[in-house]
């Protein structure tokens, strides 16, 4: 037995490290030929591997079988698209970990308050997409460093079997102001997806004051802690809070692609509110990373992916919904609905500045 | 320099010895002193230092607003209370439960033992989100048991699973796992003829056990403990889940700082609280330990024979206490794995019937075809990390334990630093030092590759694997070893022979646990990971977390299911197995 378990745990080792010492010395292009590394999953081994060339792509918006669309896509004009998968603050903090060594070749999704961490540290650089003047005004970054492939509404939505239309509040700030809703709107207890963090942008950006303390004013201060004292915090699914029968909540945030799937799953009809300020869209982007290895093939994949034809394809797959007004063809109702909704005017810059500070302030001091 | 030092003290205090041998012994620990020293400096201090001083270093100027900052918050402060009220509160509740479980299930006899210990086994397999998701399914408001209590007494007050009592009652719990499998190791080590030999000459049960069975499990009891405690210090999904307003802890805040670039420096000087506090424990157990040694290690292997209880009202109340812990223990298990079976809707209305039943949940893990290639990938590099780190510090132990001077008590505190340190710094210090050549790894830039994950893993597995070694090499009997010497057997002809059947049990355990924890890391793999070779815990995060359309409870139970079963084979085959040969 004993030498059996030591026969075992040598072989993983010796396996283990000549797995290991192939790829120390190659780089990530190198490895791209599944044989020379055990360790990974075979991405897809057709024989015309070897004439596609690797793209290294970094993104939060990868799930529910997005990335294997990509991925198979992406073929088609020649890309190995090695994807690399995380919620949005990993997927930044790892690009911002490896700037010295860049592994990353294009980064894809993200939202307004990360793309400007990025900038802020130089670990992306401008490039201007072939598709770059299709998409409105001030979704694409000024300076050409990100480009809007897609957009994501951030909504206020409640369980329609529980709380009528008509007793809805209109905006988020009744529901703190007003003592009829105290208790029954939910917060998640972690603050660093991205959903919660645009709700708050729209909140913030109401009550910016650059004499304010922290470039708030007072009666923004005191809307952020009346919202956190009076809501309810939840490490739930948001709307699984709702349904909990033990449970007072009724509404809470959600991403508009979240909604069909909780109303199927949770058997639940929710309605949205629309404030009349409108609502943040998060601006899902592509960007080239500075310092990719293959920079070119970076490029192209952008040109490909975000053109009017590919990212309508993919919007109809996934429900998407595509920046580009050239792009909606096709889509559901319910998405072309959200394209509808006046998106809430943000001062992105002061936001996304401070967003860390205001952050931390409310860990220390309001989070219940 | 240092080794060197130590090569002349080995050479004064062993002269008899041939010169050949002698030369050639000292040559071999220079180099292992060298080494040890090498990944010290190299891989423990200086990237964290780096880290560390990075938070405080802003702007090109030392800053200390992190003090201010941390102080100024009532919040931050009461939750930095609580968790070192926690941390005390939870070692006495823990040890408690924990040895009266080894007692139950190993030293009297007590009917159904063995279905017992698997039941109580259950806490090593699952842990975090999942087990306080479960006791909360049981307790909370509309939680079954609270239901059935309210039948019965209904002005039972369904609130009353929250704060303080109910995170000491769930962590109490999920701490005891691993005195199962160490502390029970440690009692093997009784010597049966001196319990018989107390007991003709008319000890109580009680004395027997006070005066011969416990002193022989301080060791291990010792550093059990300090896990506990640094468990209570560093708890997470309990205070999050069933604290309430009242009772939050400090580690949720450091986790989420220590992703926000700008309120790092938070979380360093928090996890700087944290880790001197549990050095200063540390300092203190190791102080105690050196001072008594004066064990009753069985030297002739005579098996503990199970001791019936003889005050039979006592033993009724034994098996009562043992059959409902066996309950508080299995019952979440239970509906954890029901609901995996269950329609996500059910599952947030609690609701448990035939109706719902699906195996939906199952189908998505399985047909999401991937499944596979992450769990390979992680089973690989968490044999492979938990291989290296069990012959690191086999190493570091061994030396330990024949040099005892203030080098290797140095040695040993250095690495303890992965304690001192949030894993998620410890993987932005790897990341940042090692993303440029660096003369000290023979010029290679280690992120990127597939190696840094595996350093990240060994790094992260020193703590607990260092300690639970250090207290089984207590077991080794000095006698046998000196006399192998002595009849001419080589120093590794000895540890193999004398040293290793002693410390096997535990160490295999060591082993299992550390694959097990690593299988599904993610803290650490996320900043880590090669794209060619994305591992379990992030495959089974981004499946189950932010992003995804639909809500994932079901799929995350669905998850911690298989890795439950994974988890147990694992255990059984690392060490279950091993002590039925024995037996």
């Amino acid at each position: 037995m004993k030498k059996l378990i030591k026969a075992l745990s040598f072989g993983a080792l010796a396996l283990g490290l000549a797995a290991c010492g192939q790829d120390a010395e190659a780089d990530v292009q190198e490895t791209a030929a599944p044989a020379e590394s055990p360790v990974a999953e075979a991405p897809n081994d057709t024989n015309t591997d070897s004439d596609l060339e690797v793209v290294v792509l970094y993104s939060n918006a990868l799930s529910d079988g997005r990335g294997e669309w990509i991925q198979e896509h992406a073929r088609e004009i020649g890309i190995d698209l090695q994807l690399v998968d995380g919620g949005g603050v990993a997927i930044a903090n790892r690009i911002l970990a490896e700037q010295g060594n860049p592994m990353a070749d294009v980064v894809f999704g993200l939202n307004q308050l990360l793309w400007a961490d990025l900038i802020r540290e130089g670990a992306i650089v401008p490039y201007v997409l072939a598709w770059a003047d299709e998409i409105p005004a001030g979704l694409n970054d000024a300076n050409g460093y990100f480009h809007a492939v897609a957009l994501v509404g951030n909504l206020l939505a409640f369980d329609a079997g529980q709380l009528d239309a008509s007793d809805a509040p209109t905006d988020w700030l009744e529901l703190w102001n007003n003592p009829e809703f105290h208790g029954r709107y939910a917060l998640p207890n972690a603050l660093t997806g991205s959903t919660v963090q645009m709700v708050l942008s729209g909140i913030f950006n109401r009550f910016l004051d650059a004499d304010g303390d922290m470039g708030l004013s007072e009666e923004g201060w005191a809307n952020i802690a009346a919202m956190f004292a009076n809501g309810v915090p939840t490490d739930q699914d948001i709307f699984a809070e709702i349904v909990n029968p033990a449970s007072d909540v009724v509404l809470g945030q959600i991403w508009h692609m979240g909604i069909a799937p909780r109303e199927e799953s949770f058997d639940m009809t929710a309605g949205i509110v629309v404030p009349e300020i409108g609502i943040p869209f998060s601006v899902e982007g592509v960007a080239l990373i500075n310092g990719a290895n293959n920079p070119e093939g970076a490029q192209r994949f952008m040109d490909w992916f975000g053109s009017a034809e590919v990212i309508n394809a993919f919007g109809q797959a996934f429900d998407y919904l595509p920046a580009n007004p050239n792009a909606l063809d096709g889509l559901s109702a319910e998405t072309i609905a959200i394209s509808e909704i006046p998106a809430q005017e943000i001062n992105w810059e002061v936001v996304a500045d401070n967003m860390g500070a205001w952050i931390e302030r409310i860990y220390l001091n309001y989070l219940q | 320099m240092i080794s060197v030092k130590k090569n002349s003290k080995f050479m004064v205090k062993a002269p008899i010895s041939l010169k050949g041998i002698n030369w050639q012994a000292s040559l071999v620990k220079g180099l292992i002193f060298t080494g040890l020293i090498w990944f010290i400096v190299f891989l423990l201090v200086i990237p964290n230092v780096n880290t560390i001083t990075s938070v405080f270093w802003q702007n090109g100027e030392f800053t200390l607003t992190a003090f201010t900052r941390l102080f100024g918050s009532a919040r931050a402060v009461a939750a930095l209370r609580n968790s070192f009220i926690l941390a005390p509160i939870l070692s006495l509740t823990v040890g408690f439960v924990g040895v009266s479980l080894v007692l139950i299930t190993e030293y009297f006899k007590i009917g159904g033992a063995k279905i017992l210990r698997m039941g109580y086994m259950t806490t090593l397999l699952y842990g975090g989100i999942i087990l306080v998701s479960g006791y909360r399914f049981l307790y909370e408001p509309n939680g079954f048991i609270t239901n059935f209590l309210v039948s019965i007494f209904p002005n039972f007050n369904t609130g009353w699973f929250e704060g303080f009592w109910a995170v000491l009652f769930v962590m109490t719990f999920a701490a005891t796992g691993t005195h199962l499998i160490f502390i029970r190791n440690a009692l093997r080590a009784v010597d049966y003829q001196t319990i018989e030999a107390a007991r003709n000459m008319g000890a109580s049960q009680f004395t027997i056990l006070r005066k011969v069975v416990l002193p022989v499990l301080t060791p291990a009891l010792t550093v059990v403990t300090v896990f506990t405690f640094l468990g209570g210090l560093s708890a997470i999904a309990a205070p999050l889940l069933v604290g309430g307003n009242d009772f939050q802890t400090i580690n949720p805040m450091i986790l989420s700082f220590a992703n926000m670039a700008g309120s790092r420096d938070l979380a360093a000087l928090l996890a700087l609280f944290l880790g001197l506090a549990s050095f200063i424990l540390i300092g203190l157990l190791s102080w105690l330990e050196k001072r008594g040694h004066y064990l009753s290690v069985s030297k002739v292997k005579s098996t503990l024979v199970k001791q019936p209880i003889k005050n039979p009202v006592l033993n009724v109340l034994a098996h009562l206490y043992a059959y409902v812990l066996f309950f508080i223990y299995v019952a979440p298990v239970v509906v954890i794995v029901l609901f995996s079976f269950s329609e996500p809707s059910a599952i947030a209305r609690r609701e448990l019937s035939w109706s719902t039943f699906t195996l939906d949940n199952y189908r998505v893990v399985f047909s999401t075809a991937t499944a596979y290639g992450p769990l390979l990938t992680s089973a690989l590099y968490a044999v492979l990390a938990s291989a290296l780190v069990g012959a690191l510090m086999l190493l570091v132990c061994r030396m330990i334990a024949k040099h005892k001077g203030k080098f290797c008590t140095l040695i040993e505190y250095a690495f303890m630093i992965p304690w001192l340190v949030p894993t998620v710094l410890i993987a932005l210090g790897l990341v940042t030092t090692f993303n440029r050549p660096q003369w000290f790894m023979g010029n290679v830039a280690l992120t990127g590759t597939m190696w840094i994950m595996v350093l990240g893993y060994v790094i992260i597995s020193i703590p607990f694997t260092l300690r639970m070694l250090r207290a089984a090499f207590f077991g080794i009997d000095n006698g046998l070893e000196e006399a192998a010497k002595n009849l001419g057997a080589k120093p590794f002809y000895t540890f193999i022979k004398i040293v290793m059947p002693t410390i096997m049990p535990s160490l295999m355990a060591i082993l299992a646990l550390n694959f097990n924890s690593l299988l599904t890391e993610f803290d650490m793999s996320v900043f880590l990971f090669h794209p060619l070779a994305m591992p379990l815990g992030v495959q089974i995060r981004n499946l189950t977390t932010d992003g995804r359309a639909g809500d994932s409870t079901a799929l995350t139970f669905v998850y911690a299911v298989l890795m439950m079963l994974v988890g147990a084979v694992v255990l059984y085959v690392a060490y279950g197995r091993q002590e039925k040969e024995r037996n």
